[in-house]
């Protein structure tokens, strides 16, 4: 960020940066060093709520509900000062982000009150429990069962892919109401405890070894119908409303989740090729320049959506291919890395971090190409609904969804 | 406010997009191919007309008194119509280094005529095959006049002033303003890739030129560089932008196998890629004229992140909507191969990409 903010966002920024590296030798990157995961979650909790108590989480929030009262932008400057110094906000970002807004934009006044506070303090998570076996970027495939049984719904089905459930109180969740309408049609969104009768989760190991991500199992699990958030049948809406909301917000990383490039540079100038630092090798050269400019390039789509921000105005559609971008910059940087490294470069350490160690980066941004939108489906979405080009071949639009076949 | 366009800014592209969509003409611009060394008269007359050609130079001596963004949104319109001269960027450069290291009779005597568009500069640096500045330039500039023989040079074709980077009797080297149209100079036309570029060699034959106050001439050689390479990437977004738009528009409306192709995702996927680029530069290039107009130090790397975005971006955007087209693509009546003739050449024309990414790692390392 080294565009022109008003005074009020510097000094904003000023206070945030001063708040951040206060507190960073107690809760950032070193105090973390050697947790275990219990441990980290708890000092994330307790972070969390040192944050709450300055105003700074939930900062877009409203104050009402124990939030900072604060603008987008604010919330962007204090992510980008809090990315610094690798502090544990993981298992609070997805829930404070989307479910958290959801509910306080559908929930009832005595739900929002009970249910936000909370999660603002650290003291509850949240999770956003979408895809499942059948369905993941095909939104409108869920198949979860919510039927109705007296004045409130029972959930039977399967959740997966759920990230940071295994630590979640509650979730928001899609689930199928109605089998005899078009798919978006028959879907009706929800909040559920997950400490009820009924509900499963187990954590799925992942390729990297560790389990930030969980299948959820529903089985006859009761659900009160003032847990319903919208009107019986907009499920598909307001899961793409959600999806939406961090649209602009979510902490914009110009590496993808990767290892910064200058710690590329410090490896291929430490590392001999043919008795020379490997950085004077020309395809190293090559890969660490072309990564520049692109990561250079998402930093000023970046800035140019907050000064839209700022500005007041709606910051145009650019900013949705940082993610694509980023993943796969990340991914070539990653093997590069590696490839400088030869054979050292097989070291793997399951507990490193993905920003500091090019090979758990390199193992763990598969998943980034798939979460939150696959390449692909961002791809279609850029052809689609930027470009204009005509919808894929979709042999299951505005039929039945119990008349779909299914494999 | 720097990256977001002020409705001033929007207005020059608005103004540039129709005026050059209205007097665009692919006949034109092919028959131009067939002559070595022609260009664009209508072109650069509209330049003039609309004060263009003096656009980013100083108001006290007759031009605009814009900045390089708006040049850069000039160029952009430029390239989307695959416009064919390349004077406005070239004469911009050349304006750029009398500003900058001229002296006051220079300035007086050359930039009200550059800014007026009555007279075209180029920049002339490269002697041979490889790198855009030599080590140590045959040229020499020895008493005032210069000698041998300078090669590819943008715009030589129809040039009347030109930056020359020479040699010094004592070891040294600067940069020296030519007049091309005096005696003692011969310009060789060649055929190139794309020949509205008019490119040229120029050979000095104890040519009359004023030795500017340029400092490390190398540097300043690079400095030039840079602006070249910003200006120019807007150039090549633009022309990425129409490959874009000719691909998606024909994706659209022509049917095979009962469909449109544009639902195909091997379709679709490659426009949208062209997207992910072409935003990836823009990003690139707005930044870059930002510290080209705030004179900012990061110049070298905002410069030289622009121009490997902007070439990687209008290649993929040409040789795809061809792709995307299929045959008719590849067809001399079609206007896509002027465009796929451009990118390549616009790749070239400033050094080897090599160079470029090289001039981010020596900055990187430098810092690392």
């Amino acid at each position: 960020m080294d565009a022109a903010l008003s005074p009020e966002l510097e000094a904003y920024r000023r206070r945030a940066r001063a708040f951040v590296e206060q507190n960073a030798p107690a809760y950032g990157r070193e105090a973390r060093r050697g947790l275990s995961e219990a441990e980290d979650l708890a000092l994330g909790r307790a972070w969390l709520r040192l944050k709450a108590e300055n105003g700074y989480a939930g900062i877009t929030l409203p104050r009402a509900y124990g939030g900072g009262g604060g603008t987008d932008l604010e919330q962007i400057l204090f992510v980008q000062e809090e990315a610094r110094h690798g502090f544990p906000t993981e298992y609070f970002a997805i829930g404070l982000g989307m479910p958290i807004p959801m509910l306080l934009r559908y929930g009832t006044e005595e739900q929002k009150r009970a249910l936000v506070p909370p999660a603002i303090r650290g003291e509850t998570i949240w999770c956003q429990i979408f895809s499942e076996p059948g369905g993941g970027s095909d939104v409108g495939a869920f198949r979860l069962k919510a039927r109705r049984e007296g004045a409130g719904w029972v959930l039977s089905g399967q959740k997966v892919w759920i990230s940071w459930a295994q630590y979640s109180d509650y979730g928001v969740i899609v689930t199928r109401t109605d089998t005899s309408v078009a798919k978006h049609k028959g879907l009706t969104y929800f909040f559920v405890d997950l400490r009820a009768p009924g509900v499963t989760v187990r954590p799925i190991r992942q390729l990297h070894g560790r389990s930030d991500f969980n299948e959820i199992f529903f089985d006859e699990v009761r659900v009160s119908d003032s847990c319903r958030l919208g009107a019986v049948g907009d499920g598909f809406k307001l899961a793409v409303e959600t999806l939406m909301i961090e649209r602009y917000t979510a902490a914009a990383d110009e590496t993808g989740g990767g290892p910064p490039l200058e710690t590329l540079v410090g490896l291929a100038k430490a590392t001999p090729y043919r008795g020379r630092p490997a950085i004077e090798d020309g395809r190293v050269r090559s890969g660490i320049a072309r990564a520049y400019a692109v990561q250079q390039a998402l930093i000023a789509i970046h800035q140019r959506s907050l000064l839209e921000l700022a500005a007041g105005r709606t910051p145009g559609p650019e900013g949705s291919i940082h993610k694509y971008a980023g993943a796969r910059e990340r991914r070539r940087l990653a093997g590069l890395a590696l490839d400088i490294l030869g054979p050292a470069g097989v070291a793997f350490d399951p507990a490193a971090g993905a920003k500091a160690d090019f090979a758990m980066s390199f193992m763990d941004v598969a998943t980034l190409r798939i979460a939150g939108g696959s390449d692909e489906m961002l791809l279609n979405t850029v052809a689609e609904k930027i470009l204009g080009l005509p919808q894929d071949y979709r042999p299951d639009k505005g039929v039945p969804f119990d008349q779909i076949p299914t494999g | 406010m720097p990256y977001l366009l002020t409705d001033e800014q929007q207005q020059i592209s608005a103004e540039a997009r129709r005026l050059l969509t209205d007097t665009y003409s692919g006949e034109r611009l092919r028959a131009l191919l067939d002559a070595p060394c022609g260009h664009d008269q209508a072109f650069w007359a509209a330049c003039q007309e609309m004060g263009w050609t003096g656009a980013a130079m100083p108001e006290a001596y007759g031009g605009l008194g814009l900045g390089p963004v708006e040049l850069g949104l000039i160029a952009l319109e430029c390239g989307r119509v695959v416009a064919g001269a390349p004077y406005l960027a070239t004469s911009y450069a050349v304006a750029e280094a009398l500003r900058l290291w001229g002296d006051d009779d220079v300035k007086a005597g050359r930039l009200p005529d550059l800014a007026a568009g009555e007279l075209k500069g180029a920049v002339a640096l490269c002697e041979g095959a490889g790198d855009i500045v030599p080590a140590v330039p045959a040229a020499r500039l020895v008493a005032g006049r210069l000698h041998g023989t300078k090669r590819w040079v943008v715009g030589g074709a129809g040039a009347d002033l030109a930056i020359v980077l020479a040699s010094e009797p004592g070891g040294g080297a600067c940069l020296a303003l030519a007049d091309l149209r005096g005696d003692g100079v011969t310009r060789q036309a060649t055929r190139t890739l794309d020949n509205t570029r008019g490119v040229a060699d120029l050979t000095f034959d104890a040519t009359p030129a004023v030795r500017l106050q340029a400092g490390d001439a190398r540097a300043a050689a690079g400095a030039l560089l840079q602006r070249l390479a910003t200006i120019t990437a807007f150039e090549q977004l633009g022309g990425a932008e129409a490959c874009l738009e000719a691909a998606r528009d024909y994706a659209a409306q022509r049917h095979a196998f009962g469909q449109p192709i544009g639902k195909f995702q091997g379709i679709k996927h490659k426009i949208a890629e062209m997207y992910v680029l072409n935003e990836l530069a823009r990003g690139n290039a707005l930044r870059a004229a930002q510290s080209v107009a705030d004179e900012l130090p990061d110049l070298p790397l905002r410069a030289a992140a622009a121009r490997l975005s902007a070439t990687s971006a209008y290649e993929f955007a040409a040789a795809e909507a061809i792709q995307v087209h299929g045959a008719i693509g590849v067809t001399w009546e079609h206007d896509l191969h002027l465009h796929y003739r451009r990118a390549r050449a616009t790749a070239l024309e400033l050094g080897p990409t090599a160079a470029w990414e090289d001039l981010i790692i020596d900055i990187l390392v430098e810092a690392a």
